[in-house]
Order: C-alpha cells, then structure tokens, then sequence
C-alpha cells in the first residue's frame, strides 16, 4: 500500500495505491491520523482510483477517518472507486454518509 | 471432487494477500469473470482476517485454507484452532464487531455471505472455527 498526500485549499486529497486489508490498515492509521492532524485541511477525499482490492478493514479505516474530518467540521468523500470496491461501499451503507464521486475533481466540489 | 488443494500458514497478517492470491489462482481452473474473482477475494480475506484476529487474537496459530472444486461449484474452507465464537448468530449480526477498538465494521460476515452463494459457520469456544463457502461459477 502506498500513500500520497496531496493539500487542495481546505481539502487533503489521499490517493491509496495498492491493496487494503486488515494488515494494511493496522499500518497506515497511524500515518492518516498523523497527516491529518498536520495538514490544516477540514475535508477528506479518499482517492481510490489506484485502490485494487479493499476489504471490510478498509471501511473501518474511512469511517474512522470520518469521525476525525467530523469532530473537525470537515466533510469526508471518497473519489473514483473500482465498481468491486464501490459494491462493498453499498452493502456496508457507508455510501449514506459519505459520498462517492467518480473522480476527485467532482468529490471537490462542494467542498 | 474434481480438484482439492489445501494450504497451511501461520496467523501473520501479511499472509492474507497470499490466501487472496491462492484462492483467486484456484478459481482461475474455471475462467471467472472478474467480478466472480473479486468476490472470492474479499470473502477469503474476511474469513482469513477474522482466523488471525478474532481466532487467535493476533497471537500465534495456523490458519488453514482447503479449496476444492465440484464442476462449477468452489468450495473455500477457512479454519483455526483459536477461542472459537460464543455467540455465532451474534457474531454474524451486521455491524456487530467484538471489537470495536480496533476500527473493525462490524461487515466481515455479511461480506462473506454477500459475496458467496453459501457461507456455513462452525465454531466451539476454545477449539476452532470452521468458515466454509461455496461460490458457483456461471
């Protein structure tokens, strides 16, 4: 898994690349918390165009994620998920609470 | 029983992708389509992740997975000799995780059942779980 930051005004777009799993997402809570903490940014976008596989351990990484952007005031969106991911998206509900765009430049918007 | 390949690894957390890699390359035998191969994936993945951190609680054991073939059905059977489940039908509730520290959704099992065509859970306090799943390919 890798992970790249990217700050866009008052958003930390977050692009994963890779696989997440649970031993993925045991790894990279730390560093998310961290980069949120220190960004300045409000808004979350999860940029999951590069994301090939995710399990439930990945839902657990957003909605935790989502807590933190909310305790914040900030808003969290997920951008450009692959159609197996989006379907895990749906059957968890998360989709009701956080909106998934096609691309990151749409999940901006609003923002 | 057309074909049966079983695999036995310890409870680590980097052996999840391997599991994941070894069912989807099992099922390749009868030309899935993706998304058929991306269900197998991630229902695997739940079951091995809950052997590794619900089973042992992140401790040592070893996880097995058997994978067997009947014309088009695959069957993938994920089991270890952890504390076994308590309470099954609460285990398997939607959301319901026992452990809720851990950023854990609550979603392994309504993935696994989701995702598979038939999910059968055994399990017996300090002995083991069984998760069998079958899946048909079309």
């Amino acid at each position: 898994m890798q992970l790249s930051f990217k700050k866009i005004k008052n958003t930390l777009v977050i692009t994963m690349s890779g696989e997440l799993d649970q031993h993925v997402a045991a790894s990279i809570r730390g560093e998310l918390d961290r980069k949120i903490r220190t960004s300045g940014t409000q808004n979350i976008i999860f940029n999951m165009s590069k994301l090939k596989f995710m399990d439930s351990s990945g839902l657990g990484v957003i909605i935790g994620r989502y807590k933190t952007a909310s305790a914040l005031g900030g808003k969290t969106k997920i951008a450009a998920p692959s159609a197996e991911i989006k379907r895990l998206i749906k059957l968890s509900g998360l989709n009701k609470i956080i909106s998934v765009c096609g691309s990151v430049e749409t999940a901006m918007k609003g923002m | 029983m057309d074909n049966f390949v079983k695999i036995e690894f310890f409870s680590k957390g980097e052996n999840q992708a391997f599991a994941r890699v070894c069912a989807s390359a099992f099922a390749a035998q009868l030309d899935p389509t993706l998304e058929e191969i991306s269900d197998i994936k991630t229902a695997v993945s739940e079951a091995v992740t809950n052997a590794i951190i619900h089973g042992y609680e992140g401790g040592e054991g070893k996880v097995t997975l058997s994978m067997k073939r009947e014309g088009r059905t695959l069957t993938y059977i994920v089991s270890d000799k952890g504390c076994g489940i308590e309470n099954i039908e609460q285990a398997m509730t939607p959301l319901y995780t026992s452990k809720p520290d851990f950023e854990r959704s609550g979603m392994g099992f309504t993935v696994m059942e989701s995702f598979m065509d038939s999910l059968f859970v055994a399990s017996k306090p300090q002995s083991g779980t069984i998760v069998t799943m079958t899946k048909n390919i079309l």
